[in-house]
């Protein structure tokens, strides 16, 4: 046990089943989930082992990545752990430290939650021992993180206690080759696709019971009460990559930040969808996570609605006031200045961590500025003159917008798929270059399984079906056909990418390739088979072909 | 003793409140009371009283009673056991309307008991004992099939009614299988049930009832000229009803083709909920994930719906809120049926607090628990608006929504206000309980309860 203690913060260098190498240093070993989580994580590609599907190295350090027992061919210890004294301020680097504050930041924010906090910190602490036992701990985050990180703590303390004292035989600190404790992180996570299935019921009613905070509140509720063995996998994994991400927002890269939250997010479905495929899942974890940057999704602080309210307010004045001099012009280039301007206040403002700006920022920003305009024109003179809608007394009918009226008259509300593309990237600090559609597509079911995966009973399901997955993406395509050029081509691809992820999940090279290919079109198709798709219940096809006759 | 207090008002007020219904059935009324032995009432398991406050939007009736509407008592069982206490205004006007066997259109708030305005009649009207379908109830989008099937069955209980679901994305056989088994009742969206008479597999030549759920949505562009077809497989002297919150002018079109004199309800003085507060948050595109965020910790929230513009914003956002430590369901078109269902029920029986959406959750759906609903993207068109924040504040209860403005929604913000004569007001720091909250509002429901 106290070897096994010791073992984390060590350097580690790991090889998967898909022959990539990682190296990073050990930051948790879960024997419940049979997972492992290194932070720091550089990898280093195939290094021309044999394999089917060779990966380059890279040279981001992730900050953090959670492995899969099953899927370790080859773990050695490259360094023994080197301890370094906690300096609050200018925090070194420690394995412990799942997460801290901009140092003079007091971001207590959110009252009521901080509690979980502690118990976390206190939890945790006695099982770290000399490396674990850092201060920042305990008083790191707010409110937002409050209840994922008791769960952490939680689910450390029990897992460390249980499984450790085996691995740590086969690790030994020697350094030599520990195969034998991959083998053991594989045998343990035989049962680890059963596990969650126990944690349905108590996960259920406290949903239900607690209506008084947030989700966060539930799992943390639900986490403790279900020991250790049958709480939703989801939420640890949850819990253990938010933490370990933890540090680099406290460098203040909001934006990064979130490219990487979905990246986690996405590495959480490979794993989650593919229970029943253990091979898979590595790869599927592994080539997501190269191709984003990384970093938690956290905030510091509560956004501001106050201030943000009086800044609209302020527009709106100002717009007002252009609007009277009656020149257009000057309408057009006013606001959109004073936006601009009003953005970089608000960033300062509301997001002082911030200090990577992403590409897309500054694109989105004059995006933002040319799409003023037409609005201007088409819109703002509209509006006041605009009659009574809807008065009982004068006629049963109403003459609100709706989408029927602008069909008919043949305004069709369709969004440039690109355009698209371009908000969510910023909504949800995408890498805007990246192909994302296919990410986002690729995963689809697998979203929703993880969603499931809360109340754990389905989670035996997720990993049975991966079949479904790949049907529900084809359907996906054939449904993009419906808006033109790019839809239909999104269709085609997106069935390849089936194709490819039926076939073959081992490859991971040849399965990102078909995600990023079957990304870019998908985006578009998305959105338009969405308007018209919905309302149709049953009638996909048939509309589908009309709606499609409407547009030509 | 909710019926009980409920009951005996209305029995003196009983032949006021029918009395400008005109047709027949006042006599018959007089002979139900008469015969209303309490016993059948002692032996009914009546869910426990929702305790929450209730607007007028619900509460403004005459103070009819679901006994007053002549119904079979296997029928007044259901509706009793399924908690509904008294009628609703869109329910007091529109069941003996509907029973006399007129056309109607009617217009009635989001969630103020349309759909038990017009199940109660059909269930009424149908006779057990002929084995053919006797009602069409068309409605959009699949889970409001769902939805809408179950509250049938639900009233059916202690009828012998054979109620069908049918919609896309299930399978056609087993439908076919279903249909030849004798149905009275049919709930479907417009494709399948379509398909299905036109294959000749189900037969609607003797189907007197057809009710479009949702009816401006069903006659829209959307379903084009479906239901121009489905009408013409019914016989020629049938009862249609029409319901909706919104009637754009567009409906009037087929309201010419297809009904003849129809009956007007209208019980809008305004659009909006009363029991639905509205704020807006200004922020920019990347600020919104983190105001959510925000929201979360801040609301009190029983349960969340939250509106994103597209199934991939859907999808991206889903994953967000997870990474942000809250559970999330979310769903949309896109995904396979059966995936649909289960965050569907799932969601609905409380296993999950917040859902994501897209637009097609924006009608009808009805869940109970939801208080809060969050415009993530708000939507370009006040009709989308109306319908989506009707999602909370179900049944003249309260709820909040918050709408998250940009820069670029602001016209389209001032715009759906003043079409919808609403406000939506600045969201202030903190947003009071007791205009969402359930345990918030205790104290002044007993007020208002008297």
């Amino acid at each position: 046990m106290s070897k096994a203690m010791q073992l984390l913060g060590s350097k580690i260098s790991l090889i998967s089943k898909s022959e990539i190498r990682y190296e990073g240093i050990l930051f948790t070993l879960n024997p419940n989930e049979s997972t492992l989580a290194l932070a720091k994580v550089r990898m280093f590609g195939t290094e021309n082992r044999p394999t089917d599907n060779p990966v380059a190295a890279r040279d981001e350090v992730f900050e953090f990545i959670i492995f899969r027992g099953q899927d370790i061919k080859d773990i050695r210890l490259c360094e023994p752990p080197a301890p370094q004294p906690p300096i609050p301020g200018t925090l070194p680097y420690d394995p412990a430290i799942v997460q801290h504050s901009v140092p003079g930041v007091g971001s207590l924010g959110a009252t009521g939650l901080q509690q979980p906090t502690g118990l976390a910190g206190s939890i945790m602490r006695p099982n770290f021992g000399p490396l674990g036992g850092l201060n920042p701990y305990p008083n790191l985050d707010g409110g937002a993180t409050g209840g994922p990180l008791g769960q952490l703590g939680n689910l450390m303390a029990p897992s460390l206690g249980a499984g450790l004292g085996g691995l740590t035989g086969g690790l030994g600190l020697s350094g030599a080759a520990a195969v034998a404790a991959a083998n053991l992180l594989g045998g343990v996570g035989r049962s680890n696709n059963s596990t969650p299935v126990g944690g349905a019921s108590g996960t259920t009613s406290q949903a239900r019971k607690s209506p008084l905070l947030g989700e966060k509140e539930d799992q943390r509720t639900s986490s403790r009460g279900s020991g250790g063995g049958g709480r939703s996998q989801q939420n640890d994994r949850n819990q253990q990559q938010r933490g370990g991400n933890g540090r680099s927002n406290s460098r203040g890269r909001a934006r990064g930040n979130n490219a990487g939250g979905s990246q986690n997010a996405d590495r959480r479905d490979g794993n989650r969808s593919q229970g029943g495929h253990p091979q898979g899942s590595f790869n599927r974890f592994a080539s997501n996570f190269n191709n984003r940057s990384k970093g938690p999704l956290k905030f510091d602080e509560d956004y501001d609605f106050e201030s943000a309210n009086v800044k609209f307010e302020e527009l709106k004045n100002k717009m007002g006031k252009m609007k009277i001099g009656g020149d257009t012009v000057l309408v057009l280039s006013g606001p959109p200045g004073s936006t601009a301007e009003g953005e970089k206040k608000e960033k300062s403002e509301s997001e002082p961590t911030e200090a990577v700006t992403n590409s897309g920022d500054g694109e989105a920003s004059t995006e933002a500025l040319v799409s003023v305009s037409p609005n201007e024109d088409g819109k703002v003179p509209e509006s006041p003159v605009k009659p009574i809608c809807y008065d009982k007394t004068r006629s049963f009918f109403d003459s609100i917008s709706c989408e029927a009226v602008e069909r008919s008259k043949g305004n069709t509300q369709r969004t440039d798929w690109r355009q698209e593309r371009k908000l969510n990237a910023e909504t949800f600090g995408l890498p805007f270059n990246q192909r994302r559609g296919g990410f986002n597509r690729g995963s689809g079911g697998g979203g929703y399984y993880r969603q499931q995966s809360n109340d754990g009973g389905y989670q035996q399901r997720d990993g049975g079906y991966q079949q479904r997955d790949v049907y529900q993406q084809r359907e996906g395509g054939y449904q993009n056909r419906d808006g033109g050029f790019q839809q239909r081509d999104g269709g085609y691809q997106q069935r390849d990418g089936g194709y490819q992820q039926r076939s073959g999940y081992r490859g991971s090279g040849g399965y990102r390739g078909g995600r990023s290919a079957r990304g870019g079109n998908g985006g578009g198709g998305n959105r338009d088979s969405e308007s018209t798709g919905q309302p149709r219940g049953g009638y996909n096809q048939r509309r589908t072909w009309q709606q499609q006759e409407n547009r030509t | 003793m909710a019926e009980a207090v409920a009951s005996q008002p209305s029995l003196a007020a009983n032949n006021h409140a029918l009395s400008p219904m005109r047709p027949s059935p006042q006599p018959l009324i007089a002979k139900q009371e008469n015969n209303s032995d309490n016993f059948w009432k002692s032996q009914l398991k009546i869910p426990p009283k929702d305790r929450r406050k209730q607007t007028s939007d619900v509460t403004n009736t005459k103070g009819t009673s679901f006994e007053d509407f002549c119904l079979k008592r296997e029928l007044l069982m259901g509706i009793f056991e399924k908690g509904w206490e008294t009628p609703s205004p869109i329910q007091e006007v529109g069941i003996p309307m509907a029973l006399t066997g007129r056309n109607i259109l009617a217009r009635a708030k989001n969630g103020t008991g349309k759909t038990g305005a017009y199940c109660i009649p059909v269930l009424e009207q149908v006779v057990p004992s002929e084995q053919h379908i006797q009602a069409l109830i068309v409605v959009p989008t699949r889970e409001l099939a769902l939805q809408t099937s179950q509250i049938c069955i639900e009233l059916a209980k202690h009828l012998d009614i054979r109620i069908m679901v049918t919609t896309g994305g299930t399978d056609l056989k087993d439908d076919i299988m279903r249909i030849f088994g004798k149905v009275h009742v049919v709930i479907a969206t417009p494709g399948r049930v379509l398909d299905l008479m036109e294959k000749k597999i189900a037969v609607m030549d003797r189907c007197k009832v057809l009710v479009l759920d949702e009816a401006d949505k069903l006659l829209s562009q959307d379903f084009m000229g479906m239901l121009d077809r489905i009408i013409s497989f019914l016989p020629s002297k049938r009862q249609i009803l029409l319901y909706s919150a919104t009637f754009p002018v567009t409906v009037e079109e087929f309201m010419r083709k297809h009904i003849e004199n129809p009956y007007e309800i209208n019980l809008m003085e305004e659009l909006t909920l009363k029991g639905v507060t509205q704020y807006y948050a200004f922020v920019q595109e990347r600020q919104k994930v983190h105001c959510l965020n925000t929201l979360f910790s801040k609301l009190q929230i029983n349960q969340s719906i939250i509106f994103c513009n597209s199934t991939q914003r859907v999808e991206l956002l889903a994953k967000k809120i997870t990474e942000l430590g809250y559970s999330c369901y979310y769903i949309h078109a896109r995904m396979q049926q059966a995936h649909r269902n289960r965050v569907f029920h799932d969601f609905r029986n409380g296993l999950c607090r917040n859902l994501v959406c897209s637009d097609l959750f924006t009608r009808g759906i009805d869940i109970q628990a939801v208080n809060v609903v969050i415009n993530f993207d708000f939507p370009k068109m006040a009709e989308t608006y109306l319908h989506r924040i009707g999602r909370s504040g179900r049944f003249g209860h309260l709820g909040i929504a918050i709408n998250l403005i940009t820069y670029e929604d602001r016209f389209a913000l001032h715009r759906i206000e003043s079409e919808l004569s609403t406000e939506i007001k600045p969201i202030p720091k903190v947003i009071d309980k007791s205009l969402y909250v359930a345990e918030f509002q205790e104290d002044s429901d007993e007020q208002s309860g008297k």
